[in-house]
């Protein structure tokens, strides 16, 4: 699935609060939206679960546009992970992934043995199987948000959008919840806060900045020092990482 | 996942309670089958008792012969059965499943556990309307009876509070609550000024009404509104799903397929047109869509796919045994059915609360 977004403008009680964007994710790419805190990353992932209409400009899947999909065929073919997804209350492992069968099902379908298979399976993938009798409420953070990624699995859409996925976990957690979700194979478009996971993790990065792209390209390319210098106001430095080798960026606060 | 970290979070689940809820599985099936059961025998005795006492069985024959379209019962038994006590029985069953599954869908769309049916000010404009005709007279208000005029208030309040919260066709859920709460303060200040106005005999007729009753009930009256409020509840029935996601948050219940905006006037829609219809017709019968949604809820969790058909049930059964105490409890006096839902709903609903372990609001 290749997700394009095109000149999107995204307007807040008349507020600007992106300008212009143009974002392409290819199939099976996993592009990271960065950018410091107010810069529009998360009012640009709403015009992609559909809450919050471009007032300019088109976000297609696959050519079609997403907003001119009933509801139901948008959620066959996107998903996400959003922040504050939680349903809360007493609800159990199990009827939480349920909710990802919804597009599938009509009006007065009952759950089905295959939307049960594909739930079981949901939660195999992210590890939590045999706990979908466990209430919700009493989970973990990481286990939690591992939840609300098998309810994003369990539309069986090929595009998942991940809103600051590893907000709130502890390291173990964010690297396994990044781990899991780069082994699915799905196209991923993910707001990132850490700069180091972006870079680990990563194809492409879109950087956003008071509403507008500041750069995109690989993470290698686009993140060098001076560059995160001009967009956080923070020292990086990158240089092999100790452990795996690979590039690692590092900062400290402005000198 | 390393398999060590998905290893420990396994056994880490077997701590906890396999069963997270009261009532799950199969059994939830059981419990609606069961409490649909409970429904049918507390209709037939709620409709054999009172006054004039009528053996079961005579009570069951006169409503199998109206039903089939048979003749041949009793005729006084057959007045008592089938024109006075079968309407008000069936009303108390529909407003209980009524106001019950408009409460479960009230609370899930304005994500508050705290609202009830009447949080948009539906039975205070209701009530505004029903003073309004004792005081300035039918031809005043268009001709309007007590029930229509206490209909149109309440609706006329419910598009008030709507005008107020929505904000470019947006409906924000604390706005809502916050103006059905606001609206509601003002037409409980214009009623109590009306009463005040009032002849006491006028206020007398009107004072069993504000408190709610399932009394007088005819079928005349009632066709109509019953249609409405089976409809709607229906609808809502059919709702469970959706609702599950709005709990999840706009965000992601509009990527999990829903469309929210329209879910949320619909359902605000729907859950007004039932609730003034049940107060116009009965009158202010709190407590019901506050609690027996909670009340469900305790037994069968959160998943609306239970909660909305037990709760639905649970409000029927609930409302048909309170009606039934109303008029035997202290014969020949009727009290009104307020008073005996609050009575006999609160310890039960502070026991529940009590019972339950762990969890969350």
């Amino acid at each position: 699935m290749r997700l394009d977004l095109s000149d999107v403008t995204a307007t807040v009680d008349g507020t600007d609060i992106v300008t212009g964007v143009a974002l392409t994710a290819e199939p099976g790419q996993f592009v990271g939206l960065i950018g410091p805190n107010g810069s529009g990353k998360s009012t640009l992932l709403r015009t992609v679960y559909r809450t919050l209409r471009p007032s300019t400009g088109v976000v297609s899947l696959d050519g079609d546009d997403l907003w001119r999909m009933r509801p139901r065929t948008a959620a066959l073919r996107r998903a996400a992970v959003t922040q504050h997804g939680d349903p809360g209350g007493e609800f159990t492992v199990a009827e939480v992934v349920a909710m990802g069968r919804g597009p599938h099902q009509g009006l007065l379908d009952r759950e089905s043995e295959a939307d049960r298979a594909v739930i079981a399976e949901s939660l195999e993938r992210v590890g939590m199987d045999g706990r979908s009798d466990r209430l919700f409420a009493t989970l973990s953070g990481g286990e939690r948000q591992r939840v609300l990624l098998a309810r994003a699995l369990a539309q069986r859409a090929p595009l998942l959008v991940l809103d600051e996925p590893t907000n709130h976990l502890d390291v173990g957690a964010q690297l396994g919840l990044l781990d899991l979700v780069r082994s699915l194979g799905l196209t991923v478009v993910a707001a990132l806060h850490d700069l180091d996971h972006a870079a680990a993790y990563c194809d492409h990065v879109v950087v956003l900045r008071d509403g507008r792209v500041q750069a995109s390209g690989p993470p290698l390319e686009v993140l060098t020092p001076a560059f995160i210098a001009e967009v956080f106001g923070v020292r990086a430095h990158i240089g092999p990482h100790p452990l795996t080798g690979r590039p690692h960026i590092a900062v400290a606060s402005p000198a | 996942m390393g398999g060590g970290r998905a290893d420990a979070a396994r056994a880490d689940g077997g701590r906890a309670a396999r069963r997270p809820h009261l009532v799950s599985g199969v059994w939830t099936g059981v419990l609606v089958a069961g409490l649909a059961v409970a429904l049918g025998v507390v209709c037939v005795v709620a409709i054999s008792l009172g006054s004039v006492g009528v053996p079961l069985g005579a009570t069951w024959r006169v409503i199998v012969a109206h039903v089939t379209g048979s003749g041949g019962a009793d005729p006084l038994h057959d007045q008592v059965i089938w024109d006075i006590r079968t309407p008000r029985v069936l009303v108390a069953a529909l407003v209980g499943a009524g106001l019950s599954a408009a409460g479960v869908a009230l609370q899930a769309l304005v994500r508050n556990p705290l609202a009830d049916p009447y949080v948009l000010g539906v039975s205070s404009g209701a009530s505004l309307g029903a003073v309004l005709v004792a005081a300035l007279g039918a031809p005043a208000l268009g001709g309007l009876g007590v029930t229509g005029a206490a209909f149109a208030a309440a609706l006329v309040s419910v598009l008030l509070v709507y005008v107020l919260a929505q904000r470019g066709g947006r409906l924000l859920d604390s706005r809502l609550v916050l103006a059905g709460v606001a609206v509601g303060y003002l037409c409980q200040a214009a009623t109590s000024y009306v009463q005040l106005q009032l002849d006491p005999s006028e206020l007398q007729k009107l004072m069993f009404w504000l408190m709610g009753s399932v009394a007088g009930a005819t079928w005349n009256d009632l066709r109509l509104p019953a249609a409405v409020i089976a409809a709607c509840t229906l609808y809502l029935l059919a709702q469970a799903r959706k609702l599950n996601a709005l709990l999840a948050g706009d965000d992601a219940a509009t990527s999990l397929g829903t469309p929210v905006r329209t879910l949320r006037i619909t359902l605000l829609a729907i859950a007004s047109l039932l609730t003034a219809t049940a107060v116009s017709v009965v009158g202010g019968i709190g407590f019901i869509g506050l609690m027996v949604p909670h009340a469900a809820r305790f037994v069968v969790g959160a998943d609306h796919r239970r909660v909305l058909p037990v709760a639905t049930l649970l409000g029927a059964v609930f409302l048909v045994v309170v009606d039934l105490a109303t008029r035997t409890v202290d014969r020949p006096n009727e009290l009104p059915v307020g008073v005996f839902t609050t009575a006999i709903g609160v310890p039960f609903f502070l026991w529940l609360l009590r019972r339950r372990t762990g969890g969350t609001a």
